[in-house]
């Protein structure tokens, strides 16, 4: 980390590489992008990571402060989605292309009837897609909480919100999938 | 789930994430004994939040953009910037594309097709004052300044072989606006000026019958790389050397003689040594933009986004020349002898491209923020666009007004193939298309700065350059060099702009 503040970049690449897969998988969740946008994202993520590198004085974790970036740069992007009134059939840059769930991987070597694996793997496609439905700002929460494991206090470090928000919004946010998860349970 | 009261609702997320105090937690335990309900609620609860984690942290497929991050740093790395404001503010991105339009707008109105080729003498007085960036700076992707293998177009140095590579770094004197530009430009790794236009002197080799060998002098590799920042066109203007920008002290008028003299003897050695292919005749340098940038393979052959569903022209997402006749939807323009046949825009867009100047907000630009389109048929798209759309919004005065005059023609997959010259990357040959741009100064100027922000939005490169194409027909408003070489400016109610749009992509 200090020879990545410094300036080697040698050191920041092992810092990316550490991150990118947290990093990319924030993005899918909190944006419901396609994977080509989401690298897009995280490179700006990290390109603001680089910039501000120097600065940081570890007063929070650096994944906390990775966090925070990912997420300026996802609401970033919503933002600019929602601002945007142009024919999303034109073009596929927010929709999300079919097959998005693609990002993750179905096991290998577990040793479940087909059927089940199917079954398995098609009800957490749905949780992942009720998660992409929620309110942005349950979303948000419980991407971070659930996804990322972050502490209430450090999620409310990176949303720039009080701690009891925080756990409002992230209660609010998995009763929401609670519902929505009813039928699909396997 | 029941209706628990709030304060249980809460205590389930706390619970969960084991955030309980020690006291709240001995409460909840007493509850959860005695209230069966509670337990019910609680285990779905505890359920849902478990398939939530397993979704969200199952695992997912590598990603690495490592090496991309990392080229974009070193390819934006540069002198620490003077001003220390941030790369994203509004104001400062709208700054920056005002003042690339006006340059881009200056250069193009100042542009004078010659037959005897650019004014290289003045080019050659510009003493560079500031360091030139290594090489490594220039920005990734970066093809050649643009112009280079076109027809007939060679870069000369004072030996008469081609500029270094090096040379073509951004050499621009400290204090001049365009270094002050380049060095906010600089910190933001996204912006424009990623693309910031770095031209080739690109010395035409054999002129037409009004070519003027001793008009294309030797610069030194100093002035090569000098003469490679210059504003394109800037040698153009009236008796001034090149580097209208530059702030190395102007030589005075005798010396500028004398030196333009020797140059152009270098020059005819240079021509007679039969370095230089010939050209076509008679032919005009016309200015360049080529973009150049990379996109991912998968997506390459999509092909452009379906306009309403719509097929598009045989140019669209290829790169067969236009097909002879014109292109309904295009206004009709002059008939130019060129290369390139009519336009071939195929049906015309009518999405909203009349959108703000920040971008920010997401100015309505075909492709956004996404790589992985058909970016040739986009920029085929907006330039047809920017023919057929009327300024329905006159926010939008970056590119309004150009449903006039404005004119675009594909250029033959001959010059493609005369492009792939050495130093080209192989598979920039591949995915290679270029248009000719004609209209008038401010549609052209609309145009490139449209194409500006795409590439921005894009994260490409842009580069300024110069091209040879056959002389059109005496159009209206040709400007006409004198025999001093200075330039004329033509009758500006008739004048016509002609600029190549040169798209180089390469698959990742």
């Amino acid at each position: 980390m200090q020879r990545a503040q410094r300036g080697d970049l040698d050191a920041f690449r092992t810092l990316l590489e550490m991150y990118q897969g947290r990093v990319m998988r924030v993005m899918v969740s909190v944006l419901r992008c396609d994977r080509a946008i989401a690298e897009d994202l995280c490179q700006e993520v990290f390109l603001r990571v680089h910039k501000g590198l120097p600065a940081f004085d570890g007063q929070v974790r650096f994944l906390t402060w990775l966090h925070t970036i990912a997420m300026n740069v996802a609401i970033s992007e919503y933002r600019r989605r929602r601002t945007q009134k142009r024919d999303r059939h034109t073009f596929s840059i927010d929709a999300p292309v079919a097959g998005t769930d693609d990002l993750y991987l179905t096991p290998a070597g577990r040793e479940l009837a087909p059927h089940e694996d199917a079954h398995q793997r098609h009800f957490l496609a749905m949780v992942r897609a009720a998660v992409h439905e929620l309110p942005d700002e349950f979303r948000d929460a419980v991407v971070l909480r659930d996804m990322e494991g972050l502490a209430y206090e450090e999620i409310a470090t990176v949303l720039d919100l009080p701690i009891g928000t925080v756990r409002s919004r992230i209660h609010r946010g998995r009763l929401l999938l609670q519902e929505k998860l009813q039928e699909f349970r396997p | 789930m029941s209706a628990p009261d709030r304060r249980d609702d809460e205590r389930f997320a706390e619970w969960v994430d084991g955030c309980m105090s020690g006291r709240d937690r001995e409460r909840f335990e007493a509850e959860l004994r005695v209230n069966a309900r509670l337990r019910a609620d609680l285990e779905a609860y505890e359920r849902t939040v478990a398939s939530v984690q397993a979704a969200l942290r199952a695992p997912t497929t590598e990603v690495d953009f490592a090496d991309r991050v990392l080229a974009r740093l070193a390819a934006t790395r540069a002198p620490a910037p003077i001003l220390a404001s941030p790369p994203r503010r509004p104001w400062l991105l709208a700054m920056v594309l005002v003042a690339a339009l006006l340059g881009v707008m200056v250069w193009i109105s100042s542009w004078q097709p010659t037959s005897s080729g650019l004014d290289v003498a003045k080019v050659a007085d510009v003493v560079p004052t500031a360091p030139s960036p290594p090489a490594s700076e220039a920005p990734a992707g970066q093809s050649g300044g643009g112009g280079g293998g076109d027809v007939g177009m060679r870069r000369l140095d004072a030996a008469g072989g081609a500029v270094p590579p090096e040379a073509k770094a951004a050499v621009v004197p400290a204090d001049s606006d365009e270094a002050g530009e380049r060095r906010e430009q600089s910190a933001a790794p996204t912006r424009l000026a990623d693309a910031a236009p770095v031209p080739s002197v690109a010395v035409p080799t054999v002129g037409g019958p009004d070519a003027k060998a001793p008009a294309e002098p030797q610069p030194t590799a100093p002035e090569a790389a000098s003469a490679a920042t210059a504003v394109p066109g800037a040698e153009r203007r009236d008796g001034a050397p090149s580097a209208v920008r530059s702030a190395a002290p102007q030589p005075d008028a005798d010396l500028e003689a004398g030196d333009e003299r020797a140059k152009r003897k270098a020059a005819e050695e240079h021509l007679e040594s039969g370095e230089v292919a010939e050209t076509l005749a008679p032919t005009e340098l016309v200015p360049e933009i080529v973009v150049t940038g990379t996109v991912p393979a998968a997506r390459r052959g999509r092909g452009s986004p379906a306009v309403g569903g719509e097929p598009k022209g045989p140019v669209a997402g290829g790169a067969a020349p236009a097909p002879a006749g014109p292109t309904p939807g295009l206004p009709a323009g002059p008939a130019t002898g060129g290369p390139a046949g009519p336009a071939s825009g195929g049906p015309v867009r009518t999405d909203r491209f009349g959108g703000s100047k920040n971008e920010d907000r997401g100015a309505p630009l075909p492709t956004g923020g996404k790589r992985a389109v058909d970016l040739g048929s986009e920029v085929e798209q907006f330039l047809a666009a920017q023919i057929a759309a009327p300024a329905k919004d006159a926010r939008a005065s970056d590119w309004a007004a150009t449903a006039g005059t404005l004119r675009l023609t594909v250029l033959v997959p001959e010059v493609r193939k005369a492009d792939a010259g050495a130093g080209d990357d192989a598979e920039a040959a591949g995915g290679e298309r270029a248009w000719l741009v004609e209209g008038s100064k401010d549609e052209v100027a609309a145009v490139v700065a449209r194409l500006g922000v795409l590439v921005r939005r894009q994260q490409l490169q842009m580069n300024n350059g110069e091209t040879r194409l056959a002389s059109p027909p005496a159009l209206a408003g040709e400007k006409v060099r004198d025999e001093t070489a200075k330039v004329v400016p033509a009758a500006p109610a008739a004048a016509r702009v002609r600029l190549v749009l040169r798209l180089r992509l390469t698959q990742r």
